[in-house]
């Protein structure tokens, strides 16, 4: 039985006709940074959707410490301490960053949620969450300005922040330096990198200097299918990888 | 601790008992004064889930006319109290709009709009067709007013107008500092995340559905409570409750009051039912002039009388123009 | 069993009535993805200046054309001046909007018309009977089916087959493409709307024979007609038109038998048709 923190195996998705993601198996251990990287079209988005539960796979199995979370719903996984981020800033653009925060702290137990009756501004607990992530990111002093007036590597920081405050085990960070401005990178990478260690993190990522500076493990995949699973070392020296990357080019 | 009379709720009674007790004297009219609070009532649910969860439901007029049946019924078979009276309308009110609310949002969008409408519809024309318990198109008459007593001591006289004004003004502000609490609770924080962005309530741990239920639900009990308001003030169920006209009604109140803020219940309930009673006398036409109104609203005042308000506050307040604001809470 | 019959084509040319309003509502909403709740308003312009064209000496056969031209011309304005500012809304704003606008032109034709429901005579030429053996039928209400029949045949035709409802068509697909392939968007949403403002008016000048001119048909042809694009799926004329027909041999039949049972089964058919297949009976999206 495997120790790993999520085994994901034999993982099919079709839509209608189309296969997006085939027999996938890999397993993801505890406390690594996984990055998962491919052309266009090879299902990275797919994948990560089944991990996340926006997407339930026709075949297959994904294990969470052992415990099969394959057709647990998305908001049923976050208790099951797995959080995601969207590639697609998708925050709550007319409430503060702090009351994001909360909500976000406060999904965890989503079900104590259903309190008609105590005062959210007493929430403490919610409220020390809040301020440990924010301190986490360095973005504190941004925690009463509204969403929709915050810059777009604030939201992508906030993006990552909101995951971080659901305190999951799993963290998976879909393209999280997305239409980010190379300043802003540095800081990202960073951040990633310092989630490892607390967090398992699954990252769907097209920036190579991030993926290949930061992963311990990296899966590539190419039209639905894995097609190689290693370090970065090792990745970047299958030649498989160079032809799925560079493929088109050499025949042209 | 929490006491219950922290910031916002202590805020909106203050707010809303200075607006109730200068109703009656602004409008020179018991009458008028009770129709405001009743609709107020009505609209509070409205707002609950359109400002604050997103969710527009063209049935709140069915769950308005489903209280006043029930009332009507207890009151003419049963001659119930009015604590008996209040509770069950908001009961049935819940549990109808519960229902209507559990199969609509299986549905999104313009699709999760028009379930509403559809159930509205229905509820009407259930109405009509089974006048043996509603009275048909006559509506339940004879509704008459429970006393208001506790032993041998009126609190309140209700038969006469000004009597039941401070009953229902009384019961509107409770409701208020009620639906004030219940918003800023984790439970409204969490209607709030759904207006914003439901996908990401999701993603951040919420099921959904169980929420907009609940405020379904909310909403319901206070529109029956309003709707049994409503008979025992006219003394009849009549069956232009259960009508579209009333829900669209209720949405204008909302909208034009500004549905993402509760004292937009009462503002847009008052301005409508002035507005029409004004007009009403010396042009019967007083719907063109309020759905006029409406489009002004809906394409310069998304905030509603209250929202423009509040942009116009903080304009003179800093000097500049405000940022647009869609409201929500801090 | 005649009068069966006779019920049943009552509610066929019911139905095809339904159908243009419908069809209307459907152009709209699936290229234009805009809520219409003013769609009602044009089918009861289309019966109250059928009226006043009567009244002013014209004959139906005249009115027949100029009042949905005139009634395209309307929306054509309105498009310009008030709808084209909501596409970029949200449909709840575009809903309120055009709620109000609904209402606006209700109580306009409340002021010039009055309250109450005015009759209109068919024309001379078709205010007899026609018989089929011992049956007989009025042959104004088998001039609405043909018509509508016609009109119908012609709608499918020009979706079909001629360019514009290519267009029309592939704009209820991506809108950006049409604007790629060099059409003026603006144009096609605008004349989109008109026409489909002047089908409901043809569908008004018909009925009003057969149901005379009253303020509130426009919020009852409106649940219908959401009812039917429901039932027959958006985007779909021929779910829609068997939708319609449907709901007029409903309401036709049960006429007699218990009216507002009709009624009753036809939002709780398009209730549960919602909730199940949201697609309609035939729709795809």
């Amino acid at each position: 039985m495997s120790t790993a923190e999520l085994v994901i195996s034999g993982v099919t998705k079709r839509f209608g006709d189309f296969t997006a993601v085939s027999n996938v198996s890999l397993e993801i251990e505890t406390g690594s940074i996984h990055s998962v990287i491919g052309p266009n079209g090879a299902g990275k988005t797919t994948l990560f959707n089944c991990l996340s539960g926006e997407v339930i796979p026709e075949q297959g199995q994904i294990l969470l410490r052992g415990r099969d979370i394959t057709r647990l719903p998305s908001h049923r996984r976050v208790a099951a301490g797995v959080a995601r981020s969207f590639q697609i800033t998708s925050l709550f653009p007319e409430l503060s960053v702090e009351t994001n925060l909360k909500i976000a702290a406060r999904g965890r137990h989503s079900a104590r949620a259903i309190n008609f009756w105590s005062q959210e501004s007493n929430d403490d607990e919610a409220c020390r969450t809040a301020a440990r992530v924010m301190d986490r990111l360095a973005i504190s002093g941004l925690a009463k300005a509204r969403v929709c007036e915050l810059s777009h590597g604030q939201q992508r920081a906030l993006e990552v922040a909101m995951a971080l405050a659901l305190q999951p085990r799993v963290i998976l960070l879909d393209e999280p330096t997305s239409g980010m401005g190379v300043d802003d990178l540095p800081a990202m990478r960073k951040l990633v990198r310092s989630l490892g260690g607390d967090h398992t993190v699954v990252l769907v990522e097209h920036n190579m200097d991030i993926v290949m500076g930061i992963s311990d493990t990296i899966s590539v995949m190419a039209q639905g299918s894995l097609l190689c699973n290693g370090t970065p070392r090792e990745v970047q020296a299958d030649p498989r990888v160079r032809d799925v990357y560079l493929g088109e080019d050499q025949d042209a | 601790m929490n006491h219950i009379l922290n910031g916002p709720v202590t805020r909106v009674a203050l707010c809303s008992g200075l607006a109730l007790v200068l109703l009656p004297l602004v409008t020179g009219s018991a009458s008028m004064s009770i129709e405001i609070v009743v609709f107020a009532t009505a609209v509070l649910g409205a707002n609950l889930l359109l400002g604050f969860t997103g969710l527009m439901s063209f049935a709140q007029g069915a769950f308005f006319g489903v209280g006043a049946y029930v009332a009507g019924l207890l009151r003419v078979e049963v001659d119930a109290g009015m604590l008996a009276v209040i509770v069950a309308s908001g009961l049935a009110g819940a549990v109808a709009s519960a229902v209507v609310g559990w199969i609509s949002i299986r549905r999104q969008g313009i699709y999760f709009v028009m379930l509403t409408l559809a159930f509205a519809q229905l509820f009407y024309f259930l109405a009509y067709a089974f006048p043996g318990i509603t009275g048909g198109e006559n509506g339940l008459q004879g509704v008459s007013r429970p006393s208001l007593a506790l032993g041998p001591f009126e609190i309140a006289p209700v038969t006469s107008n000004t009597g039941y004004y401070i009953f229902a003004a009384s019961l509107f502000l409770i409701l208020s500092m009620a639906v004030a609490r219940v918003i800023h609770s984790p439970f409204g924080q969490v209607l709030l995340a759904i207006r914003e962005n439901e996908r990401r309530a999701s993603a951040t741990g919420y099921d959904v559905r169980v929420f907009k239920i609940i405020a379904f639900a909310i909403a319901g009990a206070l529109a029956g409570i309003a709707g049994a308001l409503q008979a025992m003030f006219v003394g009849l169920a009549s069956i232009s409750n259960v009508e579209i006209l009333m829900s669209q009604e209720i949405l204008m109140m909302s909208i034009i009051g500004g549905a993402n803020s509760l004292a937009g219940a009462l503002v847009g309930s008052g301005f409508v039912v002035a507005v029409s009673s004004v007009l009403s006398t010396w042009w019967p036409r007083w719907l063109l002039l309020l759905g006029l109104i409406l489009m002004v609203v809906v394409l310069y005042f998304p905030g509603g009388l209250v929202g423009a308000a509040r942009s116009l506050v903080a304009r003179l307040k800093s000097g500049r123009p405000a940022p647009s604001s869609k409201g929500g809470l801090r | 069993m005649t009068v069966y019959l006779f019920q049943a084509l009552n509610g066929v040319g019911l139905g095809m009535i339904y159908f243009l309003i419908a069809a209307g509502l459907s152009i709209v909403f699936g290229l234009l993805h805009f809520v219409n709740f003013a769609h009602g308003a044009f089918y009861m312009l289309g019966a109250y200046f059928c009226l006043q064209a009567l009244r002013m000496g014209l004959d139906f056969w005249t009115a027949l054309w100029l009042v949905p031209l005139v009634v395209g011309g309307l929306a054509l304005l309105l498009e310009r001046v008030l709808v084209r500012r909501t596409y970029r809304m949200a449909h709840m704003y575009q809903i309120l909007i055009t709620l109000g606008l609904g209402l606006v032109i209700q109580e306009i034709c409340i002021i010039v018309w009055g309250t109450e429901a005015l009759n209109v005579s068919p024309p001379e030429s078709l205010s007899s009977v026609v018989f089929f053996g011992d049956f007989g039928y009025p042959s104004y209400r088998l001039f609405v089916i043909s018509l509508a029949t016609m009109l119908t045949f012609v709608l499918w035709l020009a979706l079909e087959k001629t360019r514009l409802g290519a267009l029309l068509r592939a704009g209820s697909q991506s809108v950006e493409m049409v604007a790629l392939l060099g059409v003026n968007v603006s144009v096609l949403f605008a004349f989109a709307f008109a026409f489909s403002a002047g089908l409901a008016a043809v569908g008004g000048v018909l009925a009003a024979p057969l149901r005379g001119a009253e303020p509130f048909m426009a919020q009852e042809a409106l649940s219908i007609a959401f009812v039917a694009v429901v039932i027959g799926g958006m985007g779909r004329y021929s779910g829609a038109l068997v939708a319609s027909i449907l709901i007029g041999l409903t309401q036709s039949l049960m006429s007699s038998l218990w009216p507002m049972g009709a009624n009753l089964m036809i939002f709780a058919a398009a209730a549960a048709i919602l909730v199940f297949r949201p697609n309609g009976l035939m729709g795809r999206v």
